[in-house]
Formats: C-alpha cells, sequence, structure tokens
C-alpha cells in the first residue's frame, strides 16, 4: 500500500518535468524514476525467471534514482527498486568522483553499476527495445553457492531446474546462479579512464558476476575489467574480463577436508558489439564463463563448469515512435563426465524473442512481445508467451 | 463598384504602408524548471557535460494575425545544430513552410525525433557534420528531443504569420510591419504562455509591451 502511494505521488509529479528538487549554489539534488508493469501467461517453463524470484514478464516494477551533485565533480548516487509491491531494495549507492578537473579519468565507490559487458548497464526500460532479459544476463543455472552438488549424477539429474535446485541431501531448495546477475550490482570500486573513441573501465568487488555481494563471505575479490573501442562512429566493439571467487563460507565448509584451502572461482571472458545507423541499432554479445565445481566429492571435484551465451538483437524504426525488434539468443554449457560419457552439465537453452513499442508520449511506452524458449531437460522443454509491458518514466 | 473596389485598395494599401511595431521586453524573474533528465545512475563516470541553455529565451506573438489574400508560404531554411549535447537555439520560431537543417555538429550520434502533433518525425541516427531536415507545415508547438541523448530537448514553434519574435538575451523583443489595429500579444517561454496581452498598435507608430515571467 505504501508502495502504491509513493507511485501515485511520483506519477502525479513526474510529468511536470521537475526533475531538480532541490539546488544551492553548485550542489543540486535531482530525481527520475520509471514504472514498469508487465503482464504475460504464466511460465511454466521458469525461463524468465531472475535470481531475486521474480519473473520478468510478470513483474511490476517502480524504481526511483537519486543524484546528489556537489559541483561537476562529486556525487552521490543511489536507485532503490520495487518489484511487484515488495519493500524496496537498494540497486545502485555510491560516490562519484573525478578527482582531476579536465581529466577524463573518474572514481565511483559503494554499490556501484557492472563494467563486464554491455547489458547490464542498460538499465531504462526504453534501453531495451524487447522486454526479456538475454539469458546471460538473468538465465538461471543449476549451480548454487551456497551448496554443493554430492556428484556428477546429481549436477546431471538436476538439468533445466535451475528456478529452484535442491540438490539431494539438501532440506532446502533455491534458485541457481546466472552467468551474470543483470539484475543486482556488486559492491565496490571502479575506475575509468578515456575517451570517446577509448575507454577502459576496472573494478574490485566484493562478490562475482553470477554472486553480487555487499559484504564478502569467502575473503575473494572479484576483478573486472571492460575496453569499449569505437573505431567510426556508430560502431563499438567492447572486451571484458573478469574473474573472482564464488563459494560461500557456508558451502566450503561442506567441502572435503582436502579441499577446504582451494579457491574455487568463477571466470568470465565477453566480447560485445553495436552498431547503429539511420533507423537500425543492431547488437550482439557473447559472455563464456568457467566456475570452478565445488562438490563433495571427486571427480566433479575440480571440474571446469562451463557455459557459453551469446545472443544478436535487432531494432528498426519503422514510423516516429513505433519500433519492431528481434533478439535470438542460445546458451551452451561444457560437458561433465558422467555415468554415461560426457554430456553438458546443464540442459542448453535457447530463445528468440521479437515484438514492437510505441511511444504514446515520450515518457509513456508500450511493448508487446512473442518468446519462444526451448531447452533440452527440465520438466518443461519449450513454451511459448506472449507479453505486454507500459512504462512509464520521468 | 469599380470606384469601390479602388477605394478599398486604396485602403489596403494605405494600412499596409503605415505599418506598426509592437517593441518591448520579456524579463523571465523566474528560472524555468529543466527538461525530464534522468540521474545517470548507470554510467561509469561522469558523463559528458552539455552546453548551458539560456532558458529565458521567450517569443512574442500575436495570437492571431491578418495574413494577406496573395501572401506566399514561407520558403526559409533555417538551422538547429546538435553541438555538445545541446540542441542550439533552444528555442527557434518558424513560419509554416519552413525547413529546419538538423545538424550534427558532435562527434557522436545523435537521434532527433518529435511526437508532437503538428509534426511527427524520427530523424535516425547520423554522424558528424551530417544534416537532415523537416519542413513544418502545420502551425504548434513541436518539442524535439534526441533519442540517444534524454537531456537534449528544444522547442519548435510554427506560425501561420509572420508576427513573431524570440527575444534577444536581454529580453527585448521588436516585430516590425504589423497592420494598425487591436491584437492579443502572447508571451510564450518554455513552453508555456505565460501571458496574454490585448494591444492597439497604431498607424506608422509603436506600441510597447513588456511582460514578467514569474
Amino acid at each position: 500500500m505504501r508502495t502504491l502511494r509513493v507511485l501515485a505521488l511520483l506519477l502525479c509529479a513526474g510529468p511536470a518535468g521537475a526533475t531538480e528538487i532541490w539546488s544551492s549554489g553548485r550542489a543540486a539534488l535531482r530525481i527520475g524514476g520509471e514504472f514498469t508493469g508487465t503482464v504475460a501467461p504464466i511460465d511454466r517453463g521458469y525461463f524468465n525467471d531472475s535470481d531475486y524470484g521474480q519473473n520478468l514478464l510478470r513483474q511490476a516494477r517502480l524504481s526511483l534514482s537519486v543524484e546528489l551533485a556537489a559541483g561537476e565533480r562529486f556525487g552521490l548516487l543511489a536507485e532503490a527498486r520495487a518489484e511487484n509491491m515488495e519493500n524496496p531494495r537498494l540497486y545502485a549507492l555510491y560516490l562519484r568522483a573525478r578527482p582531476w578537473a579536465g581529466k577524463r579519468f573518474d572514481l565511483q565507490a559503494g554499490l556501484i553499476p557492472p563494467v563486464f559487458g554491455r547489458f547490464a548497464r542498460a538499465g531504462y526500460g526504453a534501453d531495451n527495445p524487447l522486454i526479456g532479459d538475454p539469458l546471460a544476463y538473468q538465465y538461471l543455472t543449476t549451480l548454487r553457492a551456497n551448496v554443493l552438488p554430492p556428484g556428477v549424477a546429481e549436477l546431471l539429474r538436476v538439468r533445466g531446474n535451475g528456478w529452484l535446485v535442491g540438490y539431494e541431501g539438501y532440506l532446502t531448495a533455491e534458485s541457481g546462479l546466472p552467468m551474470i546477475a543483470g539484475r543486482r550490482w556488486d559492491t565496490g570500486i571502479e575506475a575509468r579512464v578515456g575517451g570517446e573513441s577509448l575507454q577502459v573501465a576496472a573494478a574490485l568487488t566484493q562478490g562475482t558476476l553470477s554472486q553480487p555481494r555487499v559484504r564478502d563471505d569467502n575473503d575473494g575479490k572479484q576483478v573486472s575489467a571492460r575496453v569499449g573501442w569505437r573505431p567510426a562512429t556508430g560502431l563499438i566493439l567492447g572486451a571484458s574480463g573478469a574473474a573472482g571467487e564464488y563459494l560461500e563460507e557456508s558451502a566450503r565448509e561442506l567441502l572435503p577436508e582436502f579441499a577446504r584451502g582451494r579457491t574455487f572461482r568463477q571466470r568470465a571472458l565477453g566480447a560485445d558489439v553495436e552498431y547503429a545507423g539511420g533507423h537500425w541499432v543492431l547488437r550482439s554479445e557473447a559472455v563464456w564463463t568457467g566456475w570452478d565445481a565445488a562438490a563433495a566429492s571427486a571427480p566433479l571435484l575440480g571440474e571446469t563448469l562451463t557455459a557459453l551465451a551469446w545472443y544478436v538483437e535487432g531494432k528498426y524504426v519503422l514510423l516516429p515512435g513505433l519500433h519492431v525488434a528481434a533478439r535470438y539468443d542460445r546458451v551452451h554449457f561444457g560437458d561433465v563426465t558422467g555415468p554415461d560419457g560426457p554430456a553438458p552439465w546443464e540442459a542448453p537453452v535457447w530463445r528468440i524473442e521479437t515484438g514492437l513499442g510505441f511511444a504514446v508520449t515520450r515518457q509513456v511506452r508500450l511493448k508487446a512481445v512473442y518468446q519462444h524458449n526451448e531447452r533440452d531437460g527440465g520438466f518443461v522443454r519449450e513454451n511459448d508467451l506472449i507479453a505486454v509491458q507500459g512504462a512509464i518514466w520521468f | 463598384m469599380l470606384a469601390l473596389a479602388a477605394l478599398a485598395l486604396g485602403a489596403a494599401g494605405a494600412a499596409q504602408a503605415q505599418p506598426g511595431t509592437i517593441r518591448g521586453r520579456v524579463d523571465v524573474r523566474r528560472e524555468s524548471a529543466p527538461p525530464p533528465s534522468r540521474p545517470s545512475v548507470s554510467e561509469l563516470g561522469q558523463p559528458r557535460a552539455s552546453e548551458p541553455i539560456d532558458r529565458r529565451r521567450s517569443v512574442v506573438y500575436l495570437e492571431a494575425a491578418p495574413q494577406g489574400a496573395f501572401e506566399e508560404p514561407e520558403r526559409a531554411r533555417v538551422v538547429l545544430d546538435q553541438r555538445n549535447q545541446t540542441f542550439v537555439p533552444h528555442v527557434l520560431a518558424i513560419m509554416t513552410g519552413t525547413t529546419v537543417d538538423f545538424l550534427n555538429s558532435d562527434s557522436t550520434y545523435h537521434n532527433v525525433f518529435s511526437l508532437s502533433k503538428p509534426k511527427r518525425f524520427d530523424l535516425g541516427r547520423y554522424p558528424r557534420s551530417q544534416v537532415r531536415s523537416v519542413r513544418f507545415d502545420r502551425p504548434g508547438v513541436v518539442r524535439v528531443f534526441c533519442d540517444i541523448h534524454s537531456h537534449m530537448s528544444a522547442f519548435i514553434l510554427v506560425f501561420a504569420h509572420r508576427y513573431f519574435a524570440v527575444t534577444e538575451p536581454d529580453g527585448s523583443f521588436r516585430i516590425d510591419r504589423v497592420p494598425a489595429g487591436g491584437y492579443s500579444l502572447v508571451a510564450w517561454n518554455e513552453g508555456q504562455e505565460r501571458e496574454t496581452r490585448a494591444i492597439q498598435v497604431p498607424a506608422g507608430g509603436a506600441v510597447e509591451a513588456d511582460f514578467v515571467v514569474r
């Protein structure tokens, strides 16, 4: 109810355009926000579930962002989100500084935007021409960071059930890790240097791509970096890398005695490209990641569980305010040696999503998509979904 | 009959020969709220700074104005530049029939669009030094934005007559060659008609009209 009241207040205040709510000298406080409501039939295959327990095609989301700027060089930024009328959670909270005026060197510290890849920084609804997120940033695998699969056979048994993974021998079932948690940001410090044609960004954070954290619980930090190059106007090429310890302390205690001193890392490499011109925007991203497998016993213990995801996405503006878009998306998983020989440790998935978007006004947008999902495992191996989304931002 | 017609033509000619002037000043005392611009939470650093916008520029115009029977529609061209992620000028006033050339002077793409009723358009993304043009044939207020940079916005006021002026940096304005008569004069600033005033333009003379926008 409280969320509804806040929403009503913001929607009334928003279209007036008063986003700078306070200023004094060179300091200013600005707010922005977005309300997004998405409806779709029940996703019985849980293809669109996120790691915080929400289905992205059946969601009402209110986000409120705030920027307290102190001159041109310092700022405090925050964003809070409330999904499906639940209590708001903090999505971003960090300090931004440009230590030297005139130098393109920026520092950000706190709950910060990720440097890896492209999609996770495309925060606003209008940045996504469709409704669903790319699989690399959302799809839940059957790997968990807080418990250990007893062995290969058990890992293969739960294939395709990443939305709720319950390994044998554990009382609780939880969602597994995505390759990259696109809707949760990590805590740490990052630096960016460079101009418009070449940018380098690097971060040191508490968690990993699949397991962002506010507090570190395994004494391992993640290092991540991205180089972005713009060889020509409209063409952006990016290369990213990350490595960090993902296994939680509670799971470490379940390891066999001889393996307790080991580190269990998630490593990732990414490449992204965007080409835009005229009424076209084309994007593609590929992400490879590998997790050092932590298990209660060999031979799974010591293996690397790998995943490779890629997507190609296009958007075309047909008429002022009206666009069409499509995305083809796949995730492949590496083999492990099971009882019947080598087999992918998780069920491969692919998705095609196509749809259109219409801007009623600049700040009110509607989208409708058709999404087809297929998976080589799990209870529901394929489904077709139609989703409609309305968004208002200010 | 012929004599009557000649008289009428003569009277019209005399009125055209003796137009008046409207001059004055619009004093904008309240800084208008900036257009919707969102905190840059997902940026990896400070976004590029844009040029300061002079939001005190106003437009003064006649609400309804006489139009000659044989008046030709405007065929003018004007430039609306995109420079340092800012539309320059921020306010443009033109006559129907005018073509606006949207020049991109930045090294990044811009994507000019408008969803305003008088003219909906989307010019797509285009690089530095390139121009995309739009002809405005219907009067009204057209709000212009960039689809890539949400903080960029401009106003184009399209008139069916030529009796309008954009204020100078000091707020002064002057509308010449106005046929003598009574009119409603409007002062507009940042998307709103701030004040309307009845004025009488004397033949061959000038009328003063000052506005204060609070």
